[in-house]
């Protein structure tokens, strides 16, 4: 063996030496690997930023392609407006000198040196400068020179040109004529396609801008429009809905918490539950439609400068024939503002260049101003004419509404008692038992409980003790026993039977006993089980009475939202804030 | 261009429609005075019968 030692030392330290090798070997290759890994890592990040940089890279490219576009496109559309509507320029600013020399009292000769037939004829289509021949000729005393340029300016549009007379009219003192020409104005309108200036119109003749005569001549013109509007039944069949679903607005909660044993055990409970939460609808909307006739709409603070911003914007907006272009170049200068982004610029937009044409038809506003003027801006008062307006349609969403809820309620009103209505009822399966609360309570309660007696009957005499069977087995052998005692002939004997007969008798007596306590341990429970339906009965039975009474309370109102509805219609013409003001005495 | 130009999506406008935006300077001083040398008559649309009136004092 201590020949072979060295040898075999020298060969475990070749092989130790081979695995250590194999272990440095390895530990480079891990190396590499995490090498590899990095670089990979490495080359992932790059491709991530090559990536990030291209994107950015195609975004600018395409911001900066949308700059030169709109920069290009800038200079042709303002050609193109110089082009065609370069001559309105003019016409704008004498038209502002005259506003202002208006608003003074007093109007330049200046002012006036420009405005000439050559400026309407420079302007073809152009509504404002007839117009403002029209003005210069009244201020020159010149009838017929005023008639003839009246007549161009309503040729290019008859509704601008109608709408400037009146509130210029109307800014100069001259009410009779800007009714006239308010009338002319709501006459040129198409119902189908109101604009913005209609709405401050509507709000500011609603709150007494033109005076009473003005809110006639409104009321006449909308009641034309609805006549036009509603000429097709499914149109006016389409409102009635729409106030039908603000009538289910005020449907009142669930009032399944208010009664809750009667929503437990009777099948109508969903049916009356929804009769008595609709017919609460009426005091909702008698709460909120008195305080709308009887709130005191507060004045626009600002509602003589509305009506001059109408002035002003039909004087210095844009026309509709120019507005295409407009929109365009403004556009475009956005785009460049926001060095080529689309969004952003299409963000900055001016609200106003983009709604200019957002026009509404005549029932939509008459419904939105009536039933969320918040969302479409109109004050009270305009709530309040248009809902004056719509209450035809509320009157027959009401009636239809009253009689549906009505129709719904049930001709009887039963209680059911399942075998869940309590955990006794549960264990014993008891059987359904319907009854009407038309009976009277007394005979429903007797009912219910020889309902629970027949049910329970068979189990509770199933526990009394079988004396019968169990008497058997102990007196036969008792008998046996005796025979045996006579057979044997010896007397002490006969005290063995006796002695069984004694104690099996003990036994069974007990055991008597036993059920006996356990039927009425029974007895107890499912009597405990049976008043506690009765007193479910009871309580619904009760509830029953409430829920009539407060029925019939709610239910009552009804015709006193008729009768709302009713003086709504005529709430419309309330004395305005404005009335009011130039109405009351001097220091009142 | 326009076709290119993104429309705006969202519902909610910055001014309700019966409202104007009022970001404009206004044309006038809104002096609302009247302009005394008018004649007493007033021009009216189309068809309508001139009405003369007194001047105003």
């Amino acid at each position: 063996m201590s020949d072979h030692d060295p040898l075999v030392r020298q060969k475990i330290k070749e092989v130790q030496e081979v695995v250590l090798r194999l272990e440095q070997g390895v530990g480079q290759v891990g190396m590499q690997v995490a090498q590899v890994g990095q670089r990979a890592e490495e080359t992932n990040d790059r491709l991530q930023k090559l990536s990030q940089a291209f994107e950015s890279y195609v975004l600018q490219a395409e911001r900066t392609a949308n700059v030169q576009r709109s920069e290009t496109r800038i200079g042709v559309v303002e050609g193109q407006i110089e082009h065609q509507f370069g001559h309105y320029k003019v016409v704008r600013r004498v038209a502002t000198g005259m506003l202002q020399g208006f608003d003074l009292g007093l109007v330049s000769d200046e002012t006036l040196r420009d405005v000439g037939e050559q400026l309407m004829i420079e302007t073809p289509r152009y509504w404002l400068a007839p117009v403002l021949v029209a003005l210069r000729s009244w201020l020159a005393d010149d009838q017929v020179q005023c008639e003839r340029a009246v007549q161009e300016a309503f040729r290019r549009s008859p509704s601008r040109t109608s709408l400037f007379m009146a509130l210029m009219l109307r800014r100069q003192g001259r009410v009779e004529s800007s009714l006239r020409w308010l009338k002319h104005y709501l006459a040129a309108l198409d119902p189908n396609e109101l604009g913005r200036e209609f709405a401050v119109i509507l709000e500011s003749v609603s709150q007494g801008a033109f005076g009473p005569a003005g809110v006639e001549i409104v009321q006449e013109r909308l009641n034309v429009w609805r006549a036009q509007l509603l000429s097709d039944e499914s149109r006016e069949q389409a409102q009635v809905t729409r106030w039908r679903a603000e009538l289910e607005r005020h449907v009142g909660p669930s009032s399944a918490q208010r009664f809750p044993r009667l929503a437990g055990v009777s099948p109508q409970w969903p049916q009356m539950d929804q009769a008595l939460a609709k017919a609460a609808a009426h005091d909702s909307l008698i709460a909120k439609y008195s305080a709308m006739s009887a709130e005191e709409p507060a004045a626009r603070e600002r509602l003589e400068d509305q009506v001059d911003d109408i002035l002003d914007r039909l004087v210095t907006g844009y026309d509709e024939e120019e507005l295409p272009l407009r929109r365009e170049l403004a556009q475009h200068h956005a785009v460049v503002r926001h060095h080529g982004d689309l969004n952003a610029a299409q963000h900055d937009l001016d609200t106003d260049l983009l709604a200019l044409d957002r026009r509404l038809d005549y029932l939509t506003i008459q419904s939105e101003s009536a039933l969320n003027p918040e969302k479409l801006g109109v004050t009270r008062a305009t709530q309040r004419m248009a809902v004056s307006s719509c209450h035809s349609w509320f009157e027959q969403a009401h009636a239809g509404y009253s009689r549906d809820y009505r129709a719904t309620l049930p001709a009887n009103v039963e209680a059911v008692f399942e075998s869940s209505h309590n955990a006794v009822g549960q264990v014993f399966r008891l059987p359904r038992w319907v009854g009407s609360f038309t009976q009277p309570i007394e005979e429903l309660e007797r009912s219910l409980s020889a309902h629970w007696d027949r049910a329970t009957r068979p189990f509770i005499d199933s526990l009394a003790y079988k004396w019968g069977v169990n008497l058997i087995a102990p007196i036969a052998v008792t008998v046996v026993l005796f025979i045996c005692a006579g057979v044997s002939g010896t007397p002490a004997l006969f005290v063995l039977p006796l002695l069984v007969a004694a104690i099996w008798g003990g036994i069974l007596w007990w055991q008597s006993q036993n059920a006996a306590a356990r039927q009425k341990e029974a007895e107890d429970v499912i009597q405990l089980a049976k008043l506690d339906s009765l007193q479910q009965l009871r309580g619904a039975a009760a509830e029953v009475v409430d829920w009539s009474g407060a029925f019939r309370q709610a239910d009552s109102r009804e015709p006193a939202v008729r009768a709302l509805i009713a003086d709504l219609a005529t709430a419309g013409n309330a004395p305005s804030p404005y009335e009011r003001r130039v109405g009351a005495p001097a220091g009142a | 261009m326009s076709d290119a130009f993104p429309k705006r999506t969202d519902d909610a406008e910055d001014v309700p429609w019966a409202r104007q935006a009022t970001h404009q300077e206004p044309a006038t001083t809104r002096t609302r005075q009247y302009v005394r040398t008018l004649p007493s008559w007033d021009p009216l649309p189309p068809g309508e019968i001139l009405v003369n009136r007194h001047r105003r004092d």
